[in-house]
């Protein structure tokens, strides 16, 4: 166990002397139970990221952290635009990697019945799996649409509602993309990948409200009652996003070498907020933020397609209305106070959630009384979570909370645990259908892979830095 | 040779070789191993590869990341690999030839995709007159 020290409810501190190059000293968030469960290897990690320059208050790590590489995942740290670096490596690979959730006037004992039929057209109709393509056509000029105008080029061309963009963060369209920041390569990934689920823990969920912690702000949401079937949709930027991070990794070594910038580990690779270097890079992660939106919105249309087919009834009757979505791998630039001074900073979040607080101007009018929703994904056999922000987040981590549950296990050893025919059954025999392309992934990410996500989101409630609305449990998956 | 080694959230293999170029081919081998078994993969056609790296490093890195990008884009799978590696005054460069063929999801049976070869923990090192380093892919 790390020499962590509590200084408040599922707070604690590591002091700055952890590491001799930590700047601020490192805080997690997370019950006595969680903490005891993060690798050491995650606490060195969220110490590196302290020692950058610029960086505000305290490195953060949240009940989901995890060992990444360079920086944890389940971490989220902001930098000063003064003397501030941002890091590829602090957005990670999967750019705007988000969830959305969309409410249903569909119960339980409607979908049952035909869950299999559901799961099936999902399945069919949004491709997913490796290297899996669209059934879009784009050109390059309209992929550079796609990077100016995100969720919005979507909905323009028929995919999903005008009423779908008020519920996306920064609207599904984030100013300052430039396409010609990014390569080629990354747009010849990009361009037949739009429409598309991907591998690994990205998942396409029918669930059914399981608990409602909150009534007052679930309904607000569309959340109503126990046994209510919603839609969570999670994925990302595909090869688009991972090739842009790749780029810019390399245009970022060379800037460590230029600025001098002295690093723990390579794989935190920086430039000085204000280079070219940075500039360019945010110009080129703004415009996978802003596929990744429009990839989370086509796959929409084809949901709402796909359950009007299923159950023969028209959009207006099945509701299918967008609750939230938002984005859990982003840098993005926030006003926040420091030390009592209201000051820009450029908040990292890598597998972290914004949570902004009632009141907040960044966040959809009906939402203003309860603050933001927060989405949290289960996976497969686990629970998911909505929550909301909360003034507490703004003040101690910069209006951000965990993103999930968090890997306990590695891949390799859930891989030599278990078959992905077990882990299918397992699942199906407490009544859920799956389906999946690779029967790898369903090993590896067997529930038993994760942390306890009720005891993460009760590390976040308790914390006071999100609070909960209400618990989903999966009735129908499917996955890459 | 390879060997796939513990890491929570992703992949991580220790790949050695006798030679550089042993140790940039068993690297290819460990990573598309990840996404196929490369016994499914028969070789039919071939594919040459041209890349720099400021240092051998990123060579390993850009080499990696160049399969990524042509099993994405190409829509191949390759299990056979040969490379030149060359000095070129203070950068590197690597001639290379991989063989494979179309991906046939039947056939092939994906596993788990690679989205990216990141630098972490990667150390090119001379062990016993030959090469060792470990490879982290972010999955």
């Amino acid at each position: 166990m790390i020499n962590a020290k509590e200084i408040g409810r599922a707070i604690w501190e590591i002091p700055k002397g952890y590491k001799s190059c930590m700047r601020v000293p490192l805080r997690v968030y997370a019950t006595n139970e969680i903490i005891n469960k993060i690798e050491k290897g995650a606490f060195t990690q969220g110490a590196n990221v302290a020692c950058l320059p610029g960086i505000q208050k305290y490195s953060i790590m949240l009940p989901d952290a995890h060992f990444g590489y360079g920086f944890p995942i389940g971490g989220v740290a902001a930098f000063s635009l003064e003397d501030g670096v941002i890091s590829p490596g602090g957005v990670g690979y999967d750019i705007n990697c988000g969830v959305r959730l969309m409410t249903t006037t569909l119960r339980e004992e409607d979908v049952k019945p035909k869950l299999k039929e559901l799961v099936d057209t999902l399945f069919r109709n949004i491709p997913s799996g490796v290297g899996s393509r669209g059934k879009l056509r784009i050109s390059e000029s309209e992929l550079d649409d796609v990077a100016i105008n995100g969720a919005t080029w979507a909905v323009e061309r028929g995919f999903g509602r005008e009423e779908d963009l008020e519920h996306i963060e920064e609207k599904g369209m984030m100013d300052g993309a430039d396409p010609s920041k990014v390569s080629r390569r990354a747009k010849e990934r990009g361009r037949p990948q739009l429409g598309t689920l991907g591998s690994g823990n990205h998942f396409l969920e029918v669930q059914r409200v399981d608990k409602i912690f909150d009534p007052n702000t679930a309904s607000k949401m569309g959340i109503l009652e126990e046994g209510q079937i919603l839609v969570m949709i999670h994925t990302g930027s595909r090869g688009f996003g991972h090739q842009i991070c790749d780029d810019y990794i390399n245009v970022l070594r060379s800037a460590v070498r230029k600025y001098g910038i002295k690093l723990p580990d390579e794989q935190l690779v920086s430039a000085p907020l204000g280079s070219k270097e940075a500039e360019d890079y945010i110009a080129a992660m703004y415009s996978a933020v802003n596929y990744a939106f429009c990839n989370r919105q086509v796959i929409t249309h084809w949901v709402r397609e796909s359950f009007q087919s299923v159950f023969r009834a028209d959009e207006d009757e099945l509701g299918l209305k967008l609750v939230y979505d938002v984005a859990h791998n982003i840098a993005k630039f926030e006003e926040h106070k420091v030390n009592g001074e209201k000051m820009e900073v450029c908040v990292h979040r890598k597998g972290a959630t914004r949570s902004f607080p009632p009141g907040s101007k960044h966040i959809p009018k009906e939402y203003r009384e309860i603050g933001q929703p927060v989405l949290i994904p289960g996976d497969m056999g686990t629970a998911s979570y909505v929550l909301v922000g909360t003034k507490k987040a703004m003040e101690e981590t910069f209006g951000s909370t965990c993103h999930g549950a968090g890997r306990v296990l590695s891949r390799a050893r859930a891989k030599r645990m278990y078959r992905g025919q077990q882990v299918k059954s397992f699942l199906e025999s407490k009544g859920e259908v799956i389906r999946a392309a690779s029967p790898v992934v369903l090993a590896e990410e067997v529930p038993d892979a994760y942390k306890d996500v009720d005891e993460v989101v009760r590390s976040v409630d308790l914390a006071g830095i999100s609070r909960k609305v209400a618990r989903m449990t999966p009735l129908g998956v499917a996955k890459g | 040779m390879y060997e796939f080694l513990d890491h929570t959230a992703d992949v991580l293999y220790r790949v050695r070789g006798s030679t550089i170029e042993e140790l940039f081919e068993k690297a290819a081998e460990a990573m598309i191993s990840v996404m196929v078994d490369l016994d499914k993969v028969e070789v039919k056609n071939s594919v040459e590869v041209e890349l720099k790296g400021s240092d051998l490093k990123e060579l390993l890195h850009n080499w990696l990341s160049e399969l990524l990008f042509l099993v994405e884009t190409q829509e191949m799978v390759f299990s056979k690999f040969a490379v030149k590696v060359i000095k070129d005054g203070e950068k590197y460069l690597l001639k290379g030839k991989v063989w494979g063929e179309k991906i046939n999801p039947e056939k092939h049976q994906f596993k788990t995709e690679v989205k990216a070869v990141t630098y972490h923990m990667m150390e090119i090192e001379s062990v016993n007159g030959g090469y060792e380093t470990k490879v982290l892919l972010d999955i």
